[in-house]
């Protein structure tokens, strides 16, 4: 009885790390963009017209303290933000020099 | 009975050095598999969650990419990996900026190049989990580099492309980007509120709105008590419905770039305007398609101090 447990043991064994070997060698030839490799590229879908930006439409930073609007708009989806304080200065982004 | 021992005792040991060397082979995987360097070198000791802090090109043809982004902002390259595709780290003044990954085009389908944003955070596991939770998809799990950090990318609920990192060596201090480096990011979508409250909740902005005379929705990401990035209605008469992420880099001047960018082959999107801050942006593509943006931005442009 120990010898068939003892047995069946040591075929496990040998199966697992049979099929570990097997994994590391199939792991060792994918590239760049496999799951083994770097896989942070997206394309996006097709199609880039922006349209024109009025006058108005600004998507970067203020130089801070910019006048704050309305908050979350109130018929909305149900998932606004919570906003920051309206005493808060709306912040920039940084100054300064990079220490090299 | 004995020699039946002494061969289930040979079965055993053989199984176990099996298991032994398979483990030491998947080891040597992981340590030679794609090597990223680190972001900060020497590293940095700060944090900051929610802090732009890397972006991802990929694109069909990454010494066309090379050319073009040499020829406009004076980028270096460093090849990272050599073979079929390839990843260049880009450097702007002999500081790694970004990245580039040659990909082929999925067959049949008509898809653009693109820049890949990504986010600091203390932990990935757990901001994935939370971004799942807010209704995120993830597009690359969980995966570390160990010297770059542990990344996800991660689509939001409009489907705008995403990454996070928790850097191996720490995120770069604060401080305003030099000419032909990343300044900025813009959040073009259909829901702002939605948008921000996601972003929010994973990476624990504060969101400041901004008054807009144009009716449409404007908000301000800031953390550390400084703006990291805007979230943004599209723009009325726009035709590319598709939530994305847009990085502006900063020029000192965009006109002199709008002339450089179609000269290297690429295109301009979006005519340079005053933007909030007072100074010219405009938003152009590469010759694969990538769009991005050039922002003016004079030393002396911020002018409230963070407490």
């Amino acid at each position: 009885m120990t010898l068939i447990r003892t047995g069946c043991a040591a075929a496990a064994l040998s199966g697992v790390g049979l099929l570990m070997l097997l994994a590391s060698c199939a792991v060792t030839g994918v590239g760049v963009d496999g799951s083994v490799g770097y896989d942070a590229g997206y394309y996006e879908p097709y199609g880039y017209e922006y349209g024109g930006w009025g006058p108005d439409y600004y998507v970067g930073p203020g130089r801070g303290g910019d006048p704050r609007g309305r908050g979350p708009h109130p018929g909305g989806s149900g998932h606004g933000y919570r906003p920051a304080p309206s005493f808060r200065p709306t912040p920039s982004i940084p100054r300064g020099s990079r220490a090299r | 009975m004995s020699s039946s021992i002494r061969r289930l005792e040979r079965a055993l040991a053989s199984g176990l050095m099996l298991l032994a060397l398979s483990s030491a082979g998947i080891a040597d995987v992981s340590a030679a598999s794609f090597e990223l360097p680190p972001l900060n070198s020497p590293a940095s000791h700060e944090h900051h969650a929610g802090k732009i802090v890397w972006a991802d090109l990929v694109t069909p043809d990454l010494a066309a990419a090379e050319r073009f982004y040499g020829a406009l902002l004076g980028w270096t390259f460093q090849a990272v990996h050599s073979g079929d595709p390839e990843y260049a780290i880009a450097l702007a003044d002999g500081v790694p900026v970004a990245g580039i990954l040659q990909k082929p085009i999925p067959a049949g389908e008509h898809r653009q190049s693109a820049w890949l944003t990504f986010f600091a955070v203390h932990d990935v596991n757990s901001s994935t989990r939370d971004a799942v939770a807010h209704g995120a998809t993830i597009l690359a799990d969980t995966k570390s580099y160990p010297m770059r950090g542990r990344q996800a990318v991660l689509a939001d609920s409009e489907g705008a492309v995403f990454a996070i990192l928790a850097s191996s060596s720490g995120d770069a201090p604060d401080f305003l980007a030099p000419p032909n480096e990343w300044i900025w990011s813009s959040l073009l979508c259909q829901d702002p509120d939605t948008e921000a409250a996601f972003y929010q909740e994973i990476l624990g902005y504060d969101v400041f709105d901004l008054a807009s005379e144009d009716g449409l929705t404007h908000l301000i990401l800031s953390s550390d008590n400084y703006a990291r990035a805007s979230v943004n209605s599209f723009p009325a008469d726009s035709k590319r419905r598709h939530a994305h992420w847009l990085n502006f880099v900063r020029v000192a001047s965009t006109a002199d770039m709008l002339a450089k960018v179609v000269a290297a082959g690429g295109r301009v999107l979006v005519e340079p305007h005053v933007d909030r801050h007072g100074g010219l942006a405009a938003v152009v593509a590469d010759p694969a398609g990538a769009p991005f943006g050039l922002m003016e931005w004079t030393a002396d442009d911020s002018k409230v101090e963070p407490r």
